[in-house]
């Protein structure tokens, strides 16, 4: 009983403690963080390409694509929330990267889609265009 | 011709009637996912909900009382009780899903928050359900709900790969890059949304309360057997649009605003307009249905006067069961909980509970004291046994997949 008690003791304190994490594990993370912002980006490219053609309303576009803007940022902060192991800071470097571009590319095409601007439009849907092939490979080379 | 068209608009109301926020949001995810491999569980789901939804219509007009108004009598209080509160908690978790669903189409028309939404929502629901007689919310909501069938047009529109779709809804397995497990949470939660318990509560409750008796039971079993497959077919075609146009680029629906973009690259803006009326229609509907439910369901059970067909004072307790369910409804959907997230984890739960609400029916079915000489014939049964063992098993495997899967990610 006497040793059970610290032993139990110490098992909670490590249960608490941030793990320091296994690098295939935080690269198997780093992909599905990816993926999902992708499939983000991607939602809000056809979203603002519907706008410019007029085959969507404004406020469903804008509902659409903030959506994925609040989604994206959920996603990258919980990304940015991990622990990477050792040997991992390139992939958080590089996810992180992809991951600042969507979130300023998604929120261009909020402002222009809000503003009806059709040049911004038209610029977004470009930025969104690369921000979705980069992830895409990126994604892609680290699985 | 008075009755052909009576006949034909309770088929339409079925139709129209059958999608609801669990049935829009899974299917538009699961056809991003996983295309169209998991139409085979919307098809089992159709058959079992047309094989329950028969008899407790077939109880209700025979016994001319509903579904819970005899599982106490017939199960004893113990049982009954438990079974009251499973089912009745899953209803409510829908109730919420619903008005959450609706709260969310209004934001995709207006762009206004849906928080915002949510107690005008809640107000007007109320008034309806307070006001308006039982035939003119069941087939508006239910006609309405027709506008859902732009998805269908939608898909015939973007000229998919039909061999491709058929491909994929033959392979029954999950796509590259998702799991077994993955694939086992979504039959799990396309079972739950297709055999939601509130439909069979709402059916029954719905035949007493628009005074079926056995001359009745014809057009009953036309509007199940035609109608539910025909909503079974709309859910099938929003999973389609969104295999098509979503499944190719890797786009994973999370949200209400993402399910009419495939009908708006089909068909523009009006597509869309219809749409939008479409998931108005289809949620406001389920709402008044699952919160009658959650009313009926309490009142029947404690052998209080219910329903819409007699005055609200004299059914003041199930009237105030209804106002209470919404007011606690309001109260979650203000935490600013993901309306989204409730209705994965309502199909996920209803699930789970499915065999506390269809053993019922089956055992009172069988039953001569109530049914007299309308009691299950073989096929029934056979349909019934097999239908009860697969829901065993459904609910079961509903809470592991869900934690091996993170809650189907």
């Amino acid at each position: 009983m006497l040793l059970a008690a610290p032993f139990t003791a110490v098992l909670l304190l490590t249960a608490c403690s941030t793990p320091e994490g296994d690098p295939a594990a935080y690269r198997e993370e780093a992909v599905s963080t990816l993926q999902a912002a992708h499939s983000e980006v991607e939602s809000a490219r056809i979203t603002v390409r519907l706008r410019l053609d007029d085959r969507t309303f404004s406020r469903a576009a804008d509902t659409s694509v903030t959506g994925s803007e609040t989604a994206l940022t959920s996603i990258a902060g919980t990304f940015s929330g991990l622990q990477p192991p050792p040997g991992a800071d390139a992939v958080r470097d590089r996810a992180t990267q992809l991951l600042n571009n969507a979130q300023d590319a998604v929120e261009a095409a909020r402002i222009a889609v809000r503003r009806d601007d059709r040049q911004g439009l038209r610029q977004a849907l470009s930025d969104l265009a690369k921000s979705s092939t980069a992830l895409h490979a990126a994604a892609g080379a680290l699985s | 011709m008075k009755k052909v068209f009576a006949l034909a608009l309770g088929i339409l109301t079925a139709i129209g009637g059958f999608v609801d926020i669990g049935d829009l949001v899974t299917n538009a995810l699961v056809g991003s996912r996983f295309g169209l491999s998991l139409a085979w569980v919307v098809a089992v789901g159709v058959v079992g909900i047309c094989v329950f939804a028969e008899m407790s219509g077939r109880v209700a007009a025979i016994s001319g009382r509903a579904t819970f108004d005899l599982v106490r009598e017939r199960l004893g209080p113990r049982l009954g009780f438990a079974n009251l509160l499973a089912s009745m908690g899953v209803t409510f978790l829908t109730f919420i899903a619903e008005i959450g669903g609706v709260a969310l189409s209004l934001e995709i028309a207006t762009s206004v928050n849906e928080v915002l939404w949510v107690p005008v929502v809640a107000a007007a629901l109320w008034i309806v359900l307070w006001r308006v007689k039982f035939e003119v919310l069941e087939n508006a909501f239910g006609l309405a709900g027709l506008a859902l069938v732009v998805f269908a047009v939608a898909l015939w529109k973007l000229g998919p790969d039909w061999s491709a779709l058929w491909g994929q809804a033959r392979s029954a397995a999950p796509p590259p890059g998702e799991s077994w497990t993955s694939y086992g949470y979504y039959v799990v939660a396309l079972f739950g949304a297709a055999m939601t318990p509130y439909e069979v509560f709402f059916f029954s409750s719905g035949g007493v309360e628009e005074k079926w008796t056995a001359k009745s039971l014809s057009t009953m079993r036309l509007n199940v057997f035609v109608g539910f497959p025909l909503g079974g077919a709309l859910s099938l075609s929003i999973a389609a649009v969104t295999a098509v146009v979503f499944l190719p680029v890797g786009v994973q629906v999370n949200s209400l605003a993402q399910v009419p973009i495939p009908v708006a690259v089909a068909l523009g803006k009006v597509g869309v307009a219809v749409a939008l009326l479409g998931f108005f229609a289809a949620t406001f509907g389920a709402a008044c249905e699952t919160g009658l439910s959650v009313g009926y369901s309490v009142a029947q059970f404690f052998g209080w006067r219910w329903g819409k067909f007699v005055a609200p004072r004299q059914a003041a307790r199930f009237h105030a069961v209804v106002l209470l369910s919404t007011v606690l409804a309001v109260a979650v959907l203000l935490t600013t909980v993901d309306p989204i997230a409730v209705t994965e984890y309502s199909v996920v739960f209803s699930a789970l509970a499915l065999p506390l609400t269809y053993l019922p029916i089956l055992v009172i079915a069988n039953d001569p004291d109530y049914m007299g000489g309308s009691v299950n014939g073989r096929f029934a049964n056979a349909l019934g046994t097999v239908y009860f063992v697969v829901i065993v098993v459904v609910s079961v495997a509903a809470i592991p997949l869900m934690i091996l899967t993170k809650g189907g990610q």
